[in-house]
């Protein structure tokens, strides 16, 4: 909201300082607005100035002078030589090329070390060999808007009330004063920012009325004025309200206006004929185009003022240039636009509507898009004489997306957006008339209201309001919160009299709050406030207060508050956010006792996070979406191979629509990222949720899903398949509903990729370190491990999803136990060539990725931590080297079998030796000279821990030769050297 | 051992011819030889010593076939009376040769350590090897940081769905259906009457009706709202905090902010109030920390303001309390929400929010463990 201060003065007698300035030798004194003070009332009070903003600061060189003589240039044909005085001692003398510079004009004189807007320094100067001590100017040469038809191409005129000046008399008292002082252009801007549950603040009347309650709780005195045109007619609101509900046509001349509505909203019209249109007041032009508005003419400025002042959209028709929906009668009809209908906007452009969008049309056109913009060809300009101006609550939402889609955002449609206070809708018509009246110089005559026929409703009943009392109180009635509608009235067509009157009297007692002083305590702690003080806040911002009590009062919530005041906190807000909710004294909570607990799974996630982060990878995020074709470049059947994945109705992202149901994809593409920028090596690893379109029985459970997107039927075309881990059942259920059944399934998981070289060739190491499969696998493991969770890893089994992405021999699966069942819950390998090709990847990649709800769940049911810990030694261990040529088939795991199972009889408890195996290492594996083909020379070393005493000479023979009888003997090795 | 060496020990090393003695006097002269003998050996220069050689001159001289064995072994041809002072002698004799070697070996032992090290030169400026070190994303490392202050001042982290019901998502929270959060351009719609969640808020509904109060809760985690350019990711993260207790005020909410932002910043910072507005909470307010980079001068970092937006917070709105099945005249609470990144990108001085969700490898090993 831009508020100026010049029109809140209006309202409210705002606080002001004196500056001395000082200027060309003499002094004067200015008076301004205290913006020291008022910018943090404001945005302690909730409305954050965010800039404020100094009309007519810069130019106080420019100054009023008249021109005393002006005769042609010698030497020059365009130019004049004016002697102006601005009243120093002695005249000026100013070369000016403008045409309409003549003998006894007021002009707007730049004196030298003037800078106008672009830089323009003024300085003494000879032209053409005349010397020129300033510049007379233009409007557009000091930054103000310029309308050729009022303004010309000259000069600025002073005296000219169209152009922005003053009277005659008024302006030659003024002469060499600065100019914005002079004709009283000075202003200061404010943009605030407005709170959604305030659009009462979204025009300068609720402006003033904040600033006054900022004054009222600083014990500053407070000012309402009076304005002229809201006291200088003679159609009191009341005759108004009872015209509107009583005519459902006008006559003017010989032309009957009435209108239809066919949109259930309330409106209501107000047809003014003998308007006489022409340029607006100075002072109406310098406020609109202070605040950057366009002043069309005196009525089209009013119908903006009214909204501006006091937030009331609104707008005007020529009557006569609507069309004849009969003879003798035209109509304007409330309607939907019918879809492809064409209408030209205000703003030149031609729309083309659709039938979603509200309309106010006469019988042949779209006269208005509603509540948005008003037409071209029904706007009233010089030659209109009768107008109709409407009063219409459009839908909030109806405005919000039809001014989206047309992509014009205009301060009516804001207004609606936010809410008008549609309560008020009579009073504003009211202000209206007074402000035409005004303006325009003259009495119009206004004809009289008419309200809308609601189609298929009936008209508004008369007999509601038969009872003039009921007036008053009508506004109120036909609002229901934010939006008024007169259906509240028409829904119940045979309400009576009396009950009309418990109605009302319901409504009244709804919107007041019983409120002790109590209250205070109760919601900031602390009271710095007396009650009598806060009630005297409350009554400053329009509320109504009854007391009761002592300390107990009934407050009335004014009807533009209706809508966000409803209970006591809200009260004291009121007066907490004028006192400034920085002064709330901070409390210790009072401690309850328990401790927290956290949900559990953020424990396990955080060891397996810092597990990876200690081995080198680094934590990414994403944006947890996906593209419908990112599992099928991996390698996987299909969009389907990991679930159904949840599509979006209105991605942002349009190549990503989905949400993601594997964190590999995103990892690959962050991958390529880093390639094209030349890092060619690094550690990855994301823990996020997948998502997928599955309750937690594995039912389906978005139904046209994918629609909008275009993706519904490959959605459904393909088949659930064997999904292992990543079978929706192995969900996580992050809420405590009583059933999962409702909910989408979201699983926890953790997916890492390596890529490039593990160490690039160094002075240290002269060759590069690459990845390798057992690495990752054991990367993997470690975070199991650090869950206290036993797990292994195997062969991929051929249905396992992602077997097709994989290096055929690089890939693994992990599993662990779970309730007496082997669960695989997740993956491990070489991502295949073909698959990083289709990622733009030319670098070997490891991958894997692992259900988390799995493996967080193995880690809760987990109880033997105390099989696995250790005693500390206390002899020392012994070590025994061997080396045994092998056939190729033998793998690591059938020596490592081997050679406990011929250690394991010896070192039965109480019987053997007393020692256990602390581990059956391989250090080295040679196939090439000296080994036959097919074979391989493997090296592994034994190493045992004594438990009881240290071992002899022969427990170690025994060892050695039950070791090299077993591998030679089962595993047909060769022992060597 | 090179030749001249072994040569040069050879004669050094050499044996007396005998070490037969008939008399007392013959073994005098014996000794004292065998004393010269090994004042001789010891006499070689320091840079002709090896190892080997060393261990040939103990061996030499106090091995077990060394001239002082023989001397002892001898002893009884010597006549009875005698043997007791001969004996004295060579006792004599091995302390000498005993102590003196101990003093030469150790001497010995010590220079060439000392010679050993200095020929391990090392070039202090090669450059360093890269440890296997990652990192946790600095938008987890400040959401850990966050829980944990939460955790010490006796709060529990939970969770909740990022899937969501509108319901949950919004009218629980106060937001009416024709409210503009509501649109298309502010939420991801799901089928039906479902959404990505737009806020962590819905954990506060969750919370009061499926647990217990008094709650003491604060719950991480993704939001999702369709905006895309410097400053918004359509995917980020957000911090909520809910406390529902009897008798909990603004006051209360005041001290436990204040707490929280002083813990954060690791320091007292000065935190500003404004009033604001929120569905769900009444009285509802915005909190700026004073910027800690410029201290409230205005700098780049606080768009010249001096003030760090924070979040969002306030009483819980009567009316959400009674949706969420709690007594609004028995229990009161308060709720903070505030969005991770934008505190991230503060501490950590990142300018597009964007860079941390790009996934640059050194850019993220920046951040450490």
């Amino acid at each position: 909201m831009l508020a100026s201060l010049n029109f809140v003065e209006k309202f409210l007698a705002l606080p002001k300082v004196t500056k001395a300035i000082s200027l060309q030798g003499s002094s004067f004194e200015r008076v301004c607005y205290d913006i020291e003070l008022l910018s943090p009332l404001l945005t302690t009070q909730g409305f954050e100035v965010e800039k404020v903003i100094s009309v007519g600061d810069g130019f106080d060189s420019v100054v009023v002078g008249k021109i005393v003589e002006a005769l042609p240039h010698p030497n020059a044909q365009k130019l004049q030589i004016c002697q102006v005085d601005v009243g120093e001692s002695s005249l000026r003398q100013i070369v000016c090329g403008a045409r309409n510079a003549r003998k006894d004009l007021f002009v707007a004189v730049a004196l030298p070390g003037a800078v106008l807007p672009g830089d323009l320094n003024i300085k003494a100067s000879k032209i053409r060999d005349v010397d020129s001590f300033g510049m007379l100017c233009s409007r557009a040469e000091l930054g103000l808007p310029i309308k050729t038809d009022l303004d010309g191409d000259g000069i600025w005129e002073l005296e000219v009330e169209a152009q922005g000046g003053l009277r005659t008399q008024e302006i030659g008292k003024k002469l060499g004063q600065p100019l914005f002082d002079a004709l009283g252009l000075r202003d200061t801007l404010l943009e605030l920012n407005v709170t959604p549950n305030r659009p009462d603040m979204l025009c300068h009347m609720g402006v003033a009325r904040e600033i006054a309650a900022g004054l009222q709780f600083r014990k500053l005195p407070v000012q309402w004025k009076s304005r002229e045109w809201e006291t200088s007619q003679s159609l009191s609101v009341e005759k108004l309200v009872s015209q509107v509900l009583e005519n459902s046509s006008a006559a003017v001349d010989d032309v009957r206006f009435e209108c239809k509505n066919e949109l259930g909203i309330s409106a209501f019209f107000v047809v003014v004929d003998g308007v006489v249109v022409g340029p607006s007041q100075a002072w109406v032009r310098n406020l609109l185009e202070s605040l950057g508005q366009n002043s069309v003419n005196n009525v089209v400025d009013c119908s903006n003022l009214l909204l501006l002042g006091y937030g009331h959209p609104n707008h005007a028709f020529d009557l006569d240039k609507l069309a004849f929906s009969d003879k003798g009668t035209k109509t304007l009809t409330l309607r939907a636009a019918k879809a492809g209908e064409k209408f030209l906007a205000l703003d030149g452009k031609l729309r083309e509507l659709d039938a979603t969008d509200c309309v106010v049309a006469d019988a042949e056109n779209v006269q208005a898009l509603l509540g948005v913009i008003g037409g071209e060809h029904s706007k009233v300009d010089a030659g209109t004489k009768k107008i109709v101006l409407e009063f219409a609550n459009a839908n909030p939402v109806a405005v919000r997306r039809s001014s989206r889609r047309h992509g014009r955002r205009t301060d009516s449609s804001f207004a609606f957006e936010k809410g008008i206070d549609a309560t008020d809708r009579f009073q504003a018509a009211h202000v209206m008339l007074g402000l035409v009246g005004f303006c325009s110089q003259t009495q119009p005559k206004i004809i009289q209201g008419v309200h809308s026929k609601l189609q298929d409703r009936g008209e508004v009943a008369r007999s509601f309001v038969s009872d003039a009392q009921l007036n008053s109180v009508l506004g109120p009635a036909l609002s229901r919160g934010v939006c008024v509608d007169f259906s509240v009235l028409t829904q119940k067509p045979g309400l009576n009299g009396a009950e009309w009157n418990s109605f009302c009297a319901a409504l009244t007692a709804k919107h007041t709050i019983s409120f002790s002083s109590a209250h205070q305590k109760q919601v900031i702690g602390t009271e710095p406030l007396s009650f009598a003080h806060q009630l005297e806040i409350l009554a400053t911002l329009g509320f109504g207060i009854q007391k009761v009590q002592e300390d107990k009062a009934n407050v009335q919530v004014p009807h533009w508050r209706w809508h966000d005041v409803c209970e006591f906190p809200d009260l004291v807000e009121e007066y907490v956010r004028v006192l400034g909710i920085d002064a709330v004294v901070p409390i210790p909570i009072a401690s309850t006792g328990e401790p927290g607990k956290d949900d559990l799974h953020y424990a396990p996630f955080e060891v397996v996070s810092n597990v990876l982060s200690g081995l080198g990878y680094c934590e990414v995020a994403g944006y947890h979406f996906m593209r419908a074709d990112d599992l099928e470049r991996l390698g996987l059947s299909g969009i389907l191979a990991l679930g159904e994945p949840v599509a979006l109705k209105n991605p942002i992202l349009q190549d990503e629509p989905l949400m993601h149901t594997s964190l590999v994809p995103d990892l690959l593409r962050k991958i390529a990222r880093n390639l094209g920028y030349g890092v060619k090596s690094g550690q990855l690893f994301h823990l996020c949720r997948t998502y997928q379109n599955r309750n937690s029985d594995g039912e389906r459970f978005f139904q046209g899903n994918g629609l909008e997107i275009g993706l519904a039927e490959s959605l459904k075309k393909a088949q659930p398949e064997q999904l292992e881990d990543y079978s929706s059942l192995h969900s996580y259920a992050y809420t405590r509903e009583a059933s999962q059944k409702g909910r989408p399934a979201e699983t926890p998981r953790l997916s890492g990729v390596l890529f490039g070289v593990r160490e690039e060739k160094n002075w240290q190491n002269n060759g590069q370190r690459v990845w390798d499969l057992h690495t990752v696998i054991a990367h993997v493991l470690s975070c199991a491990q650090a869950l206290g969770v036993p797990a292994q890893h195997a062969q991929m089994p051929a249905s396992y999803p992602f077997v097709n992405a994989l290096h055929p021999w690089r890939r693994a699966v992990l599993s662990t136990q779970i309730n007496g069942k082997d669960v695989i819950f997740g993956w491990v390998g070489q991502l295949h060539p073909k698959a990083l090709r289709n990622f733009e990847i030319g670098e070997q990649v490891f991958a894997f990725e692992l259900n988390l709800s799995l493996l967080s769940s193995a880690h809760f049911v987990t109880r033997d931590m105390a099989k696995r810990v250790v005693a500390p030694r206390r002899f020392p261990a012994v070590s025994r080297d061997f080396a045994f040529l092998f056939n190729e088939e033998v793998s690591a795991a059938s020596l490592q079998a081997c050679v406990h199972g011929a250690l394991a009889p010896l070192l039965k408890e109480g019987q053997g030796i007393p020692a256990r195996i602390l581990g059956v290492q391989i250090f080295d594996i040679y196939r090439g000279q000296g080994v036959p083909p097919g074979k391989k020379s493997v090296a592994f070393n034994i190493v045992v821990e004594p438990l009881e005493r240290t071992l002899t000479d022969a427990d170690i023979q025994k060892l050695q030769t039950a070791v090299i009888g077993s591998v030679s003997g089962s595993l047909s090795g060769e022992l060597r050297g | 051992m090179n030749q001249e060496q072994s040569q040069g020990g050879g004669e050094l090393l050499k044996l007396p011819q005998s070490t037969q003695y008939q008399s007392h006097s013959e073994l005098e002269t014996l000794l004292t030889e065998e004393r010269a003998l090994l004042l001789k050996a010891l006499a070689v220069p320091e840079a002709a010593l090896t190892d080997s050689f060393v261990e040939d001159i103990r061996i030499r001289f106090n091995g077990k076939k060394s001239p002082l064995q023989d001397f002892l072994k001898s002893l009884r041809v010597l006549p009875p009376e005698d043997r007791k002072n001969a004996g004295g002698k060579i006792n004599e004799l091995k302390l000498f040769i005993e102590s003196t070697l101990t003093a030469f070996l150790g001497a010995y032992q010590t220079a060439k350590e000392e010679r050993d090290l200095q020929a391990e030169r090392e070039d202090l400026t090669l450059p360093l090897p890269t440890l296997e070190r990652g990192s946790r994303h600095p938008i987890a490392a400040v959401s850990n940081l966050l829980c944990e202050s939460f955790r010490r001042m006796g709060y529990s982290v939970i969770d909740g769905p990022e899937l969501e019901m509108e319901y949950y998502n919004f009218e629980l929270l106060n937001i009416p259906a024709e409210h503009s959060a509501r649109e298309m351009q502010d939420t991801f719609f799901l089928a039906s009457e479902w959404v990505l969640r737009t806020q962590t808020s819905n954990v506060q509904a969750h919370a009061m009706l499926e647990r217990k109060v008094p709650l003491k809760v604060v719950c991480p985690g993704y939001v999702y709202r369709p905006e895309h350019d410097v400053t918004h990711v359509p995917c980020f993260r957000q911090f909520e905090c809910l406390v529902i207790d009897k008798g909990i005020h603004l006051g209360h909410l005041r001290h436990t902010l204040d707490s929280f932002f002083q813990e954060v910043f690791g320091r007292p910072v000065k935190t500003r109030w404004r009033s604001s507005y929120f569905p769900f909470v009444e009285p509802g307010a915005e909190i700026d920390v004073q910027c800690q980079q410029c201290f409230g001068d205005g700098c780049r970092s606080c768009k010249g303001t001096g003030w760090l937006e924070m979040g969002g917070c306030g009483l819980v709105h009567r009316d959400v309390l009674r949706k969420c099945g709690v007594d609004p005249d028995v229990y009161s609470g308060f709720a903070f929400g505030m969005g991770i990144d934008r505190l991230a990108m503060n501490k950590f001085a990142v300018s597009d929010l964007r860079a941390l969700y790009e996934g640059d490898v050194p850019f993220l090993k920046d951040f450490g463990l």
